[in-house]
């Protein structure tokens, strides 16, 4: 389907270097949400890794199916970098792997229809506006309730469209009550200026960069339009070029590494022509891939410095307006809890932000999630793509979510935001997944800030 | 033992633990070919994951039946090659059995499945103010069943000992699916302490299915030092020091310049100088009152033998920086040289600077490159050896090396493993420390467990 | 001089072999031996057991006596061989924290030693201190400070073994840390010479404690039962936690019940621990001594044996000290009662063992038979817990018709082929252990 010319069994080749850092050790194994649940250390960061380098050593056919189905059961989640004593790249490895799996054996027609649509914005378009159809008109949530569970990819599928929709935020933590003791509570005084920067090393750019996404554009434009409103708030004008992409993080998860290739080829040159220092986004899925364009693009002659340059730019909304300092807003008398996306908190390192952005909101009551830095079992297409695995570690973090009693769950990555939500739907449990700058955004709105 | 893994007997072993339990494609059977040492590879016939001790002795009776041995796997963090199985033999795996059976606060003790993770035990202890102390630098992945094999290390067992110490019951499952429970606490066992030959008897024995294990109240208060030195003699001399003035740490860990450099080269890089010839880690636990003034006289012993810089952990996140270097020097390097060998003897304390001359001198002759990372309080060294094993005179010389090494400290009085076990990797040196009367002894207290030798032949033994 | 200690009159050099009367205060048990031996070295351990093999003499192993009315009956004793004159030390370097000692020597000489660099083996099994480091390790002897800093396996890092048909074996090393191939090391701690002579020890030393601190609180049984429990799951590192109890019925005006508890940590840190065990309790302790009378109060406990007639030890999980002591309470019917105040229980609370130690045993017709069916209705109870009652000493008919340990289970099997391994002939100490 993708891919001309390149052999990409040499891919993984060339990326010798990568593997052979890997001392064995076994470290990574208790990190990793699959082997925890499949207990086959093929399910394993190090058995996946094995596999990669049996390949490499021509030991192992790439369309063998053990190759074939641990490369595929992998959700990508990097939980396994951090622990790493070698610091192995496996996030990259395994972009390269899925290449070469994708490579030996095509997938599914589903799943290349569905890269093909995000790759083409017309259909793109239409796609979405369908599902926002779908789901306005409550057909979504009734199919989910309806269709068997054996079929699985579309009642998940019609699940995670229903719940993207959103719609209790208006209502949540409206009245006043008394702070809770045990619990983390954001400061108690609301409204306040734009905090002065001038003690901050940094200068605080004026015009930032904002990736509108492809799901997030179609299915979470309240997200967008949160985030522009926060942003400007706190005093950043965002602009989002016109000739932006999808930014082809599915696609190189799915081994579809020249396709992502085009994807960050049109949005290098979609940002360069914006005259920005700062490109934000605020899904952690699209900027940990857009972090890594550089790599992604090292050995594209024309492209490579400029993929260094705008990977240097790339930061998560999170971080953003952590580093300058945000306003506040009104009170939000809510308990809510979080979930480290992972790619925010294994790809990019990202932990603490999202949780002061969180503690910015006055009497907002944060309580832990316990495992909150698992996969949720959303990992872009595998909710649907692995049914079953995807819903145990799902249902894992449901009973995480619901044992905090917390009235809505933060986590800033569409993918999550859809998958814990379908995953609530299905218990009826009646709380929905938010983005933290909704939160935030509800704060500044109810306190009058625009 | 005539090994005969037919497809009845794969068949038989789904037919006992489910079908998505037995590996048997010869693809996913790679994974397998390893532990924690790559320098052996032997893919095994086949993987059982098996979920309880009942699982396990049918699984084993089968096997015996059908004759085929046994190679009883945890995590595969080992580092001696012991959970290799070859073609002809089945590895019984434990990760499926990682149920914490039961915490008992009033009694500290904690009842386990094998395939629990070491670190999995001390979070689920901590709310009740206990923890479990044998701490192996695997310790965040590797389990207690391989724990109990190996008789696990780690850094602290200067003042808290090995995993034996904390052992005190056993239910163990023999090649012939016998169950046998073997000591527990509150009774005093009649007979001989199998439960204690049993601990290190990597795999060779039997598989241990439940453990009972001692728990101990978590320290009130650490402190701990890091000592900069220009040699590495004087790093040693300066942990004699503390212990000649009747001071017993928690830790004492060396980690050498070339060690040094490979971490602060590494990701983890933890802000050791990078141009002193040793850091040595001093940590003490205990009640708070007092502490000051052992990590102060243990500092007046590092600058007595000559440190350059000592530093103090004052908080929580600085005491892990200050342990960084040590706990990710393994990890490091994988990036440094495309091979290891790690080398595991243990001397007694006070040869520790000659010890130290001697490998050092040994890594000069043969143009190695030579790392040391080692727990110093009880004079286990851990001189690794970096090098390319595509280069097959390098090869050579690290095998004639690191065979000196072992016969500088056997010389010292010292022994060939202090905790990596044996396993495949040290049978070749056994010779050097046991005489061929007690390798009989040895032979026939395996043959007394396992009459078939069934269970992970080929190991240990010479 | 009868004819087996003439023949080995010959083997050994003179004034090495002992019969006839002086023999009889070696008795093991009740059983007489033919002849005493002392050799001076592991060769000569090693000859007279290649010739026990071959002439099919029954040895039992001892140091100064001290263990031979405990444990089993062996079913036969040609031999005692003592090891006590075998009594050096032979490696003993301070820097490393070991030493390496005969199996002869006694633990007063040892301590005396290791005390002058202010070292020590943290060990207090029962009985006078004179006794030999050998039977303590070849008893699995320990005494409260068990708990706390370990009983011989965590202690012992490697022995010389003389089996019984005579091979040297040396087990372990003298090194902390030690996986090199199978622990065999660890069967003979605990085997009562049924394995083998111990020639040589080495084991681990500790810094001597910079204080030495014991709290008494006193009080009712029951009362100081709850304590007890209290102050062992305080979060503080306690060397000991003993509990000693009089054994006969409450009477008033009779000997109180205290409980011990000791401390031995810097000055400082001692305080603090004072301070914990204090609140644990919720009572202020009665007494609080240090230093010398401190040590000399559990040097008391260790003698708390000497010259009893009987000593039970009952075992359960720590947690059950309550159940323990309505066990022992069951047993003082046992004790005469015309001995006033001739019964003590003794608990090493962490560890959930409680001694019943009894000086003298009523008589009268039936008596033996009698206490069996008391000592083995009480076992049974144990046993169903999970526990165990071991008879550490008592009358030989009695101990020969209840056994000293209880049921091994399947185990057995296993153990004596571990046994035959170590003594094919099979002269040493048979019937020691029981079964073995």
């Amino acid at each position: 389907m993708n891919s001309p010319g390149v052999a990409l069994a040499d891919a993984l080749s060339g990326k010798r270097d990568l593997l052979l850092p890997c001392v064995h050790c076994g470290l990574c194994l208790p990190a990793c949400p699959t082997y925890v649940r499949m207990h086959d250390e093929n399910d394993s960061p190090r058995g996946r890794l094995y596999l990669m380098r049996a390949v490499v050593e021509g030991r192992i056919d790439p369309a063998a199916d053990a190759f074939q189905t641990h490369i595929d059961r992998c959700l990508g989640c990097r939980a396994c970098e951090p622990v790493c004593p070698a610091g192995v790249e496996y996030g990259t490895l395994l972009e390269y792997a899925r290449a070469v799996a994708v490579a030996a054996r095509p997938q599914p027609w589903f799943i290349r229809t569905l890269l093909g649509v995000f790759q083409r914005p017309g259909r793109m378009r239409t796609v979405m506006r369908l599902s926002r159809w779908l789901r306005a008109s409550g057909l979504a949530g009734l199919g989910a309730w309806i269709i068997p569970r054996r079929w699985h990819t579309l009642r998940m599928g019609l699940a995670m469209l229903s719940a993207s929709g959103g719609g209790k935020l208006r209502r949540l933590g409206r009245r006043r009550r008394a702070a809770p003791t045990e619990a983390s509570v954001g400061p108690p005084d609301a409204y306040s200026a734009l905090p002065d920067t001038d003690d901050k090393d940094e200068v605080r750019p004026a015009r930032v960069g904002l990736l509108s996404g492809c799901v997030q554009a179609g299915l979470f434009e309240r997200v967008n339009d949160a985030t522009g409103r926060v942003l400007k708030a706190n005093g950043f004008a965002a602009v989002t070029p016109s000739t932006q992409a999808c930014c082809g993080a599915l696609h190189s998860h799915s081994g579809d590494l020249e396709g992502a290739r085009a994807l960050a080829r049109v949005n290098i040159a979609a940002f360069e022509g914006a005259d920005v220092e700062t490109v934000v986004v605020n899904a952690a899925g699209c900027g940990a891939a857009m972090k890594g364009y550089a790599q992604l693009l090292a050995d594209d002659a024309e492209y490579a410095t400029r993929a260094a340059a705008i990977t240097e730019k790339i930061v998560d909304l999170s971080e953003i307006l952590v580093r300058y300092g945000m306003r506040k807003g009104a009170p939000i008398w809510a308990r809510v809890t979080y979930d480290a996306p992972c790619h925010l908190l294994h790809a990019q390192g990202v932990a603490e932000a999202p949780l002061e952005m969180l503690r910015s909101i006055p009497q907002l009551e944060l309580v832990e999630l316990k495992g909150s830095a698992e996969c949720c079992g959303g990992a872009g297409l595998y909710g649907i793509t692995h049914g079953e695995l995807a819903q145990s570690i799902g249902s894992d973090k449901v009973d995480a979510i619901l044992e905090t009693k917390a009235e809505a769950v933060v986590t800033g990555n569409p993918g999550c935001m859809m998958h814990i939500g379908a995953g609530l739907l299905f218990r009826g449990a009646g709380i929905e997944a938010i983005h933290p700058v909704e939160l935030v955004d509800e704060s500044y709105r109810r306190g009058g800030l625009y | 033992m005539s090994a005969a893994l037919t497809s009845e007997v794969t068949a038989d072993l789904q037919a006992i633990v489910g079908e998505q339990w037995v590996i048997t494609d010869p693809v996913r059977l790679l994974a397998y070919e390893s532990d924690g040492l790559t320098a052996y590879r032997r893919p095994p016939g086949a993987v059982v994951l098996p979920a309880d001790t009942d699982d396990v002795s049918q699984v084993m009776a089968c096997l015996a039946h059908a004759e085929v041995p046994v190679v009883p796997r945890g995590a595969g963090t080992g580092l001696s090659g012991g959970a290799l199985a070859g073609p002809d033999a089945v590895i019984v795996a434990t990760p499926r059995m990682n149920r914490i059976v039961h915490v008992d606060p009033e009694n500290r003790l904690a009842l386990l499945q094998p395939g629990v993770i070491n670190a999995d035990l001390t979070v689920a202890a901590r709310p009740h103010g206990l923890y479990y102390a044998p701490d192996p630098s695997s310790q965040s992945a590797c389990t207690i069943g391989g724990n109990v094999a190996e008789n696990a290390g780690g850094p602290h067992c200067l003042k808290y000992g090995v995993t034996s110490r904390y052992v005190t019951g056993l239910t163990v499952v023999l090649y012939d699916g016998e169950v046998l429970r073997l000591g527990g606490l509150g009774r005093d066992s009649a007979g001989y302490d199998l439960t204690g030959v049993f601990i290190g008897s990597e795999g060779c024995f039997g598989i241990a299915t439940e453990i009972e294990v001692r728990l101990l109240p978590i320290p009130q208060a650490t402190r701990t030092l890091l000592a900069m030195f220009d040699q590495l003699e004087d790093a040693g001399e300066a942990v004699s020091a503390i212990v000649a003035r009747g001071l017993l740490p928690a830790a004492l860990e060396i980690i050498d310049r070339e060690t040094i450099q490979a971490v602060e080269a590494s990701i983890f890089a933890a802000g050791y100088p990078v141009d002193v010839e040793a850091a040595l880690v001093i940590e003490f636990d205990g009640i708070e009152a007092g502490l000051d003034f052992e990590a102060e006289e243990a500092e007046r012993c590092c600058w007595e033998k000559g440190a350059r810089e000592v530093r103090r952990a004052r908080s929580e996140e600085e005491r892990l920086a200050l342990w960084q270097g040590r706990k990710k020097a393994f990890g490091a390097f994988g990036r440094v040289a495309p091979d290891l060998l790690v080398q595991d003897a243990t001397v007694p304390r006070t040869r520790l600077p000659e010890v130290l001359r001697a490998i050092t001198e040994i890594g000069h002759r043969y143009g190695l490159r030579l790392a040391n990372v080692f727990h110093a309080g009880d004079g286990n060294l851990h001189p690794n050896i970096l090098f390319d094993r595509s280069d097959a005179d390098e090869l050579a010389r690290v095998e004639q090396a690191s065979r000196e090494i072992m016969a500088v400290c056997v010389e010292a009085g010292g022994t060939i493993t202090g905790e990596h076990g044996v396993g495949l990797d040290k049978r070749g040196y056994m010779r050097m420390v046991h005489s061929r009367d007690v390798l009989e002894v040895m032979r026939a207290t395996k043959k007394a467990f396992d009459p078939w030798g069934g269970m992970n032949p080929g190991k240990v033994l010479p | 001089m009868n004819a087996l200690a003439a023949v080995l009159s010959r083997r050994l050099p003179e004034g090495q072999v002992v019969e006839g009367f002086r023999a009889e205060q070696w008795a093991v048990c009740d059983r007489v031996p033919q002849a005493v031996v002392f050799p001076e070295s592991e060769s000569e351990v090693a000859e007279v057991m290649r010739l026990a093999t071959q002439e099919g003499w029954t040895v039992v192993p001892a140091g100064k006596g001290t263990w031979l009315h405990g444990g089993q009956p062996p079913g036969a004793v040609d031999v005692v061989l003592s090891t006590m004159r075998m009594d050096r030390i032979t490696l003993y370097e301070p820097g490393d924290l070991t030493v390496t000692a005969e199996g002869g020597i006694g633990l007063d000489l040892l301590a005396r030693r290791c005390g002058e660099h202010g070292q020590w083996l943290p060990l207090d099994p029962p009985g006078p201190r004179k006794g030999t480091l050998a039977a303590t390790v070849s008893t699995a002897s320990s005494g409260p400070l068990a708990y706390h800093h370990g009983s011989p396996k965590d202690h012992v890092l490697g022995v010389s073994l003389v089996t019984g048909d005579g091979r040297v074996l040396e087990l372990g090393g003298r090194v902390v840390k030690n996986v090199a191939g199978f622990d065999v090391l660890k069967l003979t701690i605990g085997s009562w010479g049924t394995l083998g002579v111990l020639t040589s020890i080495t084991t681990r030393l500790h810094p001597q404690p910079p204080a030495d601190r014991t709290v008494l609180f006193r009080g009712e049984a029951a009362e100081l039962v709850a304590l007890a429990r209290a102050i062992a799951t305080a979060p503080a590192p306690l060397a000991a936690l003993e509990m000693l109890l009089p054994g006969e019925r409450e009477r008033s005006g009779g000997p109180v019940s205290l409980l011990a508890v000791r401390i031995l940590e810097a000055p400082e840190a001692t305080d603090e621990i004072c301070r914990i065990v204090t609140d644990t309790a919720g009572a202020s302790a009665f007494r609080q001594m240090d230093g010398r009378a401190s040590a000399d109060l559990f040097r008391n406990v260790e003698a708390l044996e000497s010259g009893a007639e009987l000593v039970v030890r009952l075992s359960l999980l720590p947690s059950q000290l309550e159940a323990l002591r309505q066990y022992a309470c069951t047993l003082r019917d046992l004790a005469d009662p015309d001995e006033g105040w001739g019964t003590r229980l003794a608990a090493h609370v962490q560890n959930g063992i409680l001694r019943v130690i009894m000086s003298r045993m009523a008589r009268g017709e039936g008596w033996i038979d009698r206490a069996a069916e008391v000592i083995e209705r009480v076992r049974g109870g144990l046993e169903a817990e999970g526990g165990s009652l071991t008879l550490s000493r008592g009358p030989c008919e009695l101990v020969s018709a209840v056994g000293a340990w209880g049921d091994v289970g399947p185990a057995a099997p296993l153990m004596k082929t571990l046994k035959r391994e170590f003594d094919p002939a099979g002269v040493l100490s048979p019937g020691r252990l029981g079964f073995l």
